[in-house]
């Protein structure tokens, strides 16, 4: 498969138990210090709010919308059987005494009550649930998943865009969403390793914790950047030389980084010193990733 | 009729669960003999999504004409709505009891769906 994709180097996701911890920050600019060696392709993967983009503004995205397969009841055949509520496992599809209602905000499109169906009443209807957005300029391809306001179908807008048909040479890093679910998941898996992003506050470390949990129950390789580290604070040092985790990085709690940050700025473009840390990490994963494989 | 009140356990001196998708259960009361049963609702506890419709299914099911709840949401609410079901509100912390008896004198408030 990844012949067809061109060049691959290696893909990397980027991810957090805890909101807020620092994921797009560490994926921009991985990607920017990549860009001096190669092509890269990023995907922002937190399609709730995707802004990796921001810090890419140079970049011209084209949007295309993503649909998923709902079911679509004809009632002329339907013979009320209660079939496909009863196959339905997110309850999207429910049989009255003289009706089925459906609820498309809560389909996950697994075909189960088209397939079940004993009249053969329901067939294939689409709706919208977000969009992809993707565009390119000089080495750097940038794709964006981007959800639909009141939509649920996360997961299966992240499984698109992971296999949307454009050209992905170079590095891929893969912004992941927050939290400990499946659309972390599926953002990982299949990935080469994942940076997980820690910050030093109580809350930071327990979503940490968690997020640990899953992937070593998945077997998925990582590890463990620390942001926003403050000197005094070991918390995550703590925990991780406890668990026998690999520590890759630490990014200071600096106000030149948040400023530079909240202004839309790439820090790596104008703060060298910390330019010099996402180099390094660079470096790092890469040893693991060739390691592992080696 | 049969009314259903979600409840956060089996016994008239149990509480009105004022959820309705992830309350802890369903106590059924047939007005005609005051005989009650229970139907537990754990599973939709833990449901990511739907646990509102399902809950409407299992009320539908059993046969009930009224729910008694805290509020219904709207697609629970369209679900009910369609099956003839009127749904009624209470207070945080009435007993089943109580809110058995202001149902019957038609004392409760009445959820427009």
């Amino acid at each position: 498969m990844d012949t067809e994709e061109g060049d691959v180097k290696m893909k990397i996701a980027v991810a957090s138990g805890k909101g807020g911890t620092g994921k797009t920050l560490i994926s921009t600019n991985l990607a920017r210090v990549a860009l001096e060696q190669g092509s890269v392709t990023l995907f922002d993967l937190d399609v709730e709010e995707p802004n990796a983009h921001l810090f890419f503004s140079e970049v011209e995205q084209k949007s295309e919308p993503v649909e998923k397969m709902i079911p679509v009841v004809d009632v002329s055949i339907c013979e009320l059987s209660g079939v496909c509520s009863k196959v339905c496992e997110y309850h999207a599809i429910i049989t009255l005494a003289n009706q089925v209602m459906v609820f498309p905000e809560l389909c996950h499109s697994c075909y189960g009550c088209l397939e079940m169906c004993p009249s053969k009443a329901i067939s294939e209807g689409k709706k919208q649930i977000g969009m992809i957005k993707h565009g390119a300029k000089d080495h750097l391809q940038l794709i964006s998943g981007l959800l639909k306001v009141g939509e649920s179908a996360t997961t299966a807008l992240i499984r698109d865009v992971k296999k949307f048909p454009i050209q992905k040479s170079g590095l891929q890093i893969y912004d992941a969403p927050p939290g400990t679910s499946c659309p972390v998941i599926e953002t990982v898996k299949d990935l080469d390793y994942v940076i997980l992003v820690g910050e030093p506050t109580p809350f930071g470390l327990h979503d940490l914790n968690l997020l640990v949990q899953v992937l070593q129950e998945i077997g998925q390789p990582f590890g463990v950047v620390v942001n926003k580290a403050v000197t005094g604070n070991d918390r995550i040092e703590q925990y991780c030389a406890q668990k026998g985790l690999e520590i890759l990085a630490h990014i200071p709690l600096r106000s030149d980084i948040a400023g530079a940050y909240a202004k839309g700025q790439l820090v790596s473009e104008v703060l060298p010193d910390v330019k010099q840390i996402f180099q390094e990490l660079l470096e790092t994963v890469t040893r693991k990733v060739n390691g592992a494989v080696a | 009729m049969k009314v259903a009140f979600t409840a956060q356990g089996n016994g008239w001196y149990e509480k009105v669960d004022l959820r309705f998708g992830r309350a802890k259960g369903f106590f059924i009361v047939d007005t005609e003999t005051d005989q009650a049963e229970y139907l537990d609702n754990t599973q939709n506890l833990e449901a990511a999504h739907g646990a509102g419709t399902s809950a409407a299914q299992s009320v539908i099911n059993t046969g009930a004409g009224a729910l008694v709840s805290g509020s219904v949401g709207p697609k629970a609410g369209s679900v009910l709505k369609a099956a003839g079901i009127e749904v009624y509100t209470v207070e945080g912390g009435t007993t089943l009891k109580d809110a058995y008896n202001l149902f019957k004198q038609g004392k409760l408030k009445k959820q427009v769906l």
